[in-house]
This record gives structure tokens, C-alpha cells and sequence, in this order.
């Protein structure tokens, strides 16, 4: 698997939690540097959601890089994380 | 488990929806209140808002006395973490530092030990000790090279193995009273410990501000509310409108639950007072003794325990929340609107929101990412399982150590069986309700989308509590479920 490009990764991620925000009823903007977690627009299921598909589509593993919620917490910081040099070569 | 919002009132369509009335205005949101809590007049009749509210609160007996410290510490900016630090050892000093003085006393006394040691004395230097160690150990965290990679595994193994110890015959004596009183004293801050440990990686903030918020001057239980350092720095306000606007929610949480505490005790009277409704607590007793009060009556107190203990959760963490804001610190609230819940998982959510955090942060996420890794439902069932059984009953088991030391480990282990129980059919359903959680169609109408789901969650939480409620090591699971089966009208 190549390296996916950030500005895909980040349209693929926006297009992901705007949708997971929109069943939550929550039609707000958003912007990159939103808080999605610790202002509790999203909720831990939403977090396990996401790992879960950060892990399919970008072979990230968060046993060995370690959990934490601070990383997924904006769209910028979820492309940061996916776009890492260690994912992707899954 | 979940982290439900309480932050938006959209629409699907994502148009704001404005309640018509409210019991408490949204003064946050008023351009003027918001600029003029900023000037000099503006933070003095804050204050003397505060103030007000700290009296009114005094006068039925809820202790808000901490929100003037905490709009103290909120003027102070450079200098906030340490008035933050000086309020939190001073109300700790004023609670004893949270230490069971009594239990360790009877210890002493059972060791045949109480006559060769003084017990202040004793207490100040394990306190010494005890602070000192988990500066080092939140030092030695913060190195990459000394980081442990499971911390708060290894504290709750090095606890429990401690707790064990106690039970040693070759600790007999002097070393027993000493080991209890180290547990003692760690055990009030062991969670905070915990996040305090997780932070450390990623907060380069100095140890001595990490301790500062081991229970936080706003208040906590063994939960820490507004977890670690890290956390509370992401809900910090950074600017003049963020505190002024952030203030202002205090003011509004407080009003809010000043209301609640008066309803509490307003049910309370209608209920226990005016009624003559014995507490459930007395009710499980009187049929134990054999003496049941009607099925009516049993059902009674079921259904005023459940209300008035979601009302003394609300008031406990509204004050603490309030206060929080108070210092300049957007926490979200602790109980927030539960029996809207629809869903297991998300009251559970809504009822001890730091609770829950507590569980998700150090069982629910390190299980998730390690465990069943390629089977989806699994892996989710087996983490919120962690979290819910185990975590909870590891949770309540730490809570009330003394029981170890009063009735030996072993009665202690088989006395939560009736908890073991609840915290068990909690996780499995809660686990059984977050797989099957999406969204509800829209055209299956009020009653069956809102009404019923609200009232199945309700009931089940209320049915529960026979197995929870009083939290005691004396009544066994199969007593409980006889009672529950007496008010079903299993048995007569």
C-alpha cells in the first residue's frame, strides 16, 4: 500500500466525522482545528469508530503507538496521525 | 459507554433549536454581560453573585464555599497554578487530607500497636511519603526512558499487591499499621495518580502543577472531575471573553443547581416526610428481618430512591462543575439530563459522566486497542465489558478498602458478589445496547422513538439498584434477588 496524500486523507476524514456528527444531529460548521472529542460534539464510540477505520485505511496500529484521544481530537490532528511516516505501509 | 455531547442543540438539519423559555437564562450568551463581566464592576458583582449563591446554597446545607477561591484563582493569570495549588492543600487540610483517620486508629488498636505510636505524627509523615513517591514516580513518567508502558496497570497491581500484603501473617504488628496507613493515605488520590501518569508523556507542565489538581480544590471524589492536568489545560480559558463567558456558565450551572437541591429536599419532605415512605434502604432491611412492607410501598421507595439519587448526583456535580468554572475552567457537567437516555449505554453516560470518563480513559480504550483486534462486535463488547465489570468493580472495591482490613480480603472479595452481580448484567447490557446503537428512524414517531426507549432505560437503571443499593458487604446477591422477586410478585 503507498502512502495515501494529506489533502485526501483530510477530505476522507472531514467527509467521515462530518457524517458522523450529521447522525448525531449536529450540523454546525466545522473547521480543521474544531474540538471534536473534548467538547463533546463526539463521544467515545465515535472515537472507537474512527480508530478502527484510521486502522483499515491506513495500517496504523494504536497497540504500538499508544491511545490517545488528544490525537484525534480535530481534523488536523487526525491527518497528522494518518499521515505519519509509519502509516500507510501496511 | 459514550462521551454523549452537551454541547449542541442542533437540528439535523443544523438550525439552532431555541427553547422558548427558561428557568435560567442563558446569560453566556449575552454580548453585554459577557463584555461587562470584564470590567472591575463587572467582576464585583460576580462576586457578589457568588457570594450569594455560596449563602443560599449554606442555608440548605450544600457547601459551595469554594467558588470564592475559585473566582480568586481566576483573576490571578500568571500566577493561577499556584493560588490553585495553596486552595487545593488548603481544603485538603481542612478535610484531613482525606485520610480515615478512624479505621487506621482501630487498626492501631487491633495491632496491639496504638500506645507506641502517635497518630498525627504518623500521618503527616506517610502523607510526606506519599506525595514525595508519586512526585518521583510522575518525574520518572515524564522520561521516555523510564516511562512505564501500562501505567495504570501497574498501579492498580502494585495497590492490590500491597492490600494483599496486609493480609500476611508476617506483617503483624508495627509493619501492618504502617502499610495501612500508606494505602490509606494513597488510596483517596490513586485515580488521579492514574491520569496524572497518562499525562505525563504528553504535559510538560512541572510536577508540582500536576499535583496541585490530585483533587482539585473544586471538588472530586475518588473520580477525579476534570481528570488530569492535560485535560483541564484543554478547558482552560485562554482569553479575557473565554473567562468572562466561561464564568458566567458557572454562575448559570450553580443557579441551576441550587434549584435542583431545593426540589431534592422539597421531594424529599413530600416523600419521606409528608408521605411517611420509609427510605429503600429500609424497606430491603424490613423484609430481610421478615417483616415486608407492602409490594406498593416497596415500589415506592424503588422508584423515590432512584429520582432523588439522580437529583443528588446532579447537585453533587454541579457544585464541583460550577466551582470549576468558576477558576476559569470549561468542564463539561457531570449528570446531564438522563432520563432522556434512550439507550443504556448512553445514560450511564449521562448519569456520572467523569465516572464513566474514568472507566473509558484506563479499561474501555487500552482493552479496544489490544484485544480481538479483527473481530469488530468483539472487540467492542469485550472493552465496554472491561470497563463496565471489571473496571467498575475494581473501581468500588478500592473505594471501600477498609473492608479488607475490617473483615479480612477474603469476606471482603466474596461481599461484593451482589455487586459483582449488578456491575455484571450493567456490562453485558450496556455492551449489548452499544452494538445495537445507530440512528432510530424518524418515522417511528415520538412514543416509540423518545417515550418508550427513555422509559425501558429508566426502569432498567431503577430495577438494578436493588443490587447496588445500599452498597454494603452485609447482604448477600441471593437476599437481593429475593427482594426483587418479592416486589415482581415472584414470591409472596
Amino acid at each position: 500500500m503507498t502512502a495515501t496524500p494529506r489533502p485526501e486523507i483530510r477530505s476522507q476524514m472531514r467527509r467521515y466525522v462530518e457524517q458522523r456528527l450529521l447522525m448525531k444531529g449536529d450540523g454546525a460548521p466545522l473547521h480543521d482545528d474544531d474540538l471534536l472529542f473534548t467538547s463533546g460534539r463526539l463521544d467515545s464510540l465515535d472515537a472507537v469508530e474512527l480508530v478502527m477505520s484510521i486502522e483499515t485505511d491506513y495500517g496504523i496500529n494504536f497497540a504500538d503507538i499508544g491511545f490517545d484521544l488528544t490525537r484525534l481530537d480535530s481534523i488536523s490532528a487526525i491527518v497528522a496521525l494518518a499521515g505519519q511516516p509509519s502509516a500507510g505501509t501496511a | 459507554m459514550s462521551i454523549e455531547s452537551q454541547s449542541y442543540g442542533y437540528t439535523a438539519t443544523g438550525a439552532l433549536v431555541k427553547p422558548s423559555w427558561r428557568l435560567i437564562p442563558q446569560i453566556d450568551r449575552d454580548p453585554n454581560l459577557v463584555a461587562g463581566v470584564q470590567s472591575t464592576s463587572g467582576r464585583l458583582l460576580l462576586w457578589c453573585t457568588v457570594v450569594l449563591l455560596t449563602v443560599l446554597f449554606w442555608r440548605i446545607g450544600v457547601d459551595f464555599s469554594a467558588a470564592a477561591l475559585a473566582v480568586a484563582c481566576a483573576y490571578v493569570a500568571r500566577y493561577r497554578r499556584a493560588l490553585i495549588l495553596l486552595a487545593t492543600v488548603l481544603l485538603l487540610y481542612r478535610s484531613g487530607f482525606l485520610i480515615d483517620r478512624s479505621f487506621l486508629e482501630r487498626v492501631a488498636i487491633a495491632e496491639g500497636v496504638a500506645d507506641r505510636i502517635h497518630q498525627p505524627l504518623l500521618e503527616a509523615v506517610m502523607l510526606v511519603v506519599v506525595l514525595a513517591l508519586f512526585a518521583g514516580v510522575l518525574a520518572l513518567q515524564s522520561s521516555a526512558r523510564t516511562a512505564i508502558r501500562r501505567p495504570t496497570l501497574s498501579l492498580l497491581l502494585v495497590f492490590l499487591a500491597l492490600v494483599a500484603l496486609t493480609q500476611a501473617t508476617v506483617t503483624a504488628g508495627m509493619p501492618r499499621v504502617l502499610l495501612w496507613s500508606f494505602l490509606m493515605t494513597s488510596q483517596p488520590y490513586l485515580w488521579f495518580l492514574a491520569y496524572g501518569l497518562a499525562d505525563a508523556v504528553k504535559s510538560r507542565s512541572p510536577v508540582w502543577q500536576r499535583l496541585s489538581v490530585f483533587h482539585p480544590f473544586w471538588g472530586s471524589s475518588l473520580t477525579p472531575f476534570g481528570k488530569g492536568l492535560a485535560y483541564l489545560e484543554r478547558f482552560e480559558a485562554k482569553t479575557p471573553d473565554e473567562l468572562a463567558v466561561t464564568q458566567l456558565k458557572g454562575v448559570k450551572l450553580a443557579a441551576w443547581t441550587l434549584v435542583l437541591a431545593i426540589a431534592k429536599i422539597c421531594l424529599g419532605e413530600l416523600v419521606h416526610g409528608y408521605l411517611q415512605l420509609p427510605l429503600f434502604d429500609d424497606n430491603l432491611l424490613q423484609y430481610l428481618a421478615g417483616h415486608p412492607l407492602p409490594r406498593l410501598v416497596g415500589w415506592a421507595s424503588l422508584v423515590s430512591f432512584f429520582v432523588e439519587d439522580l437529583l443528588g448526583m446532579t447537585v453533587f456535580g454541579g457544585v464541583i462543575i460550577a466551582t470549576a468554572r468558576l477558576a476559569g475552567f470549561r468542564l463539561l457537567r457531570n449528570t446531564w439530563r438522563p432520563l432522556e437516555a434512550t439507550t443504556l449505554a448512553e445514560f450511564w453516560n449521562r448519569y456520572y459522566f467523569y465516572y464513566k470518563e474514568l472507566l473509558v480513559d484506563h479499561f474501555f480504550y487500552p482493552t479496544f486497542i489490544r484485544c480481538f483486534r479483527g473481530h469488530r462486535r468483539l472487540r467492542m463488547f469485550f472493552a465496554t465489558f472491561m470497563a463496565a465489570c471489571v473496571g467498575n468493580l475494581l473501581f468500588h472495591f478500592i473505594r471501600d478498602i477498609h473492608f479488607v482490613g475490617e473483615m479480612g480480603l477474603w469476606r471482603a472479595v466474596v461481599g461484593e458478589q451482589s455487586h459483582a452481580f449488578y456491575t455484571f448484567v450493567l456490562a453485558t447490557s450496556v455492551g449489548l445496547s452499544q452494538m445495537r446503537r445507530a440512528p432510530k428512524p424518524a418515522s417511528r414517531g415520538w412514543l416509540r422513538r423518545r417515550l418508550l426507549p427513555c422509559l425501558w432505560v429508566s426502569t432498567f437503571f431503577c430495577l438494578i439498584h436493588v443490587f447496588d443499593a445500599p452498597l454494603d458487604r452485609e447482604h448477600t446477591l441471593w437476599q437481593r434477588a429475593e427482594f426483587l422477586s418479592y416486589l415482581l410478585g415472584v414470591t409472596t
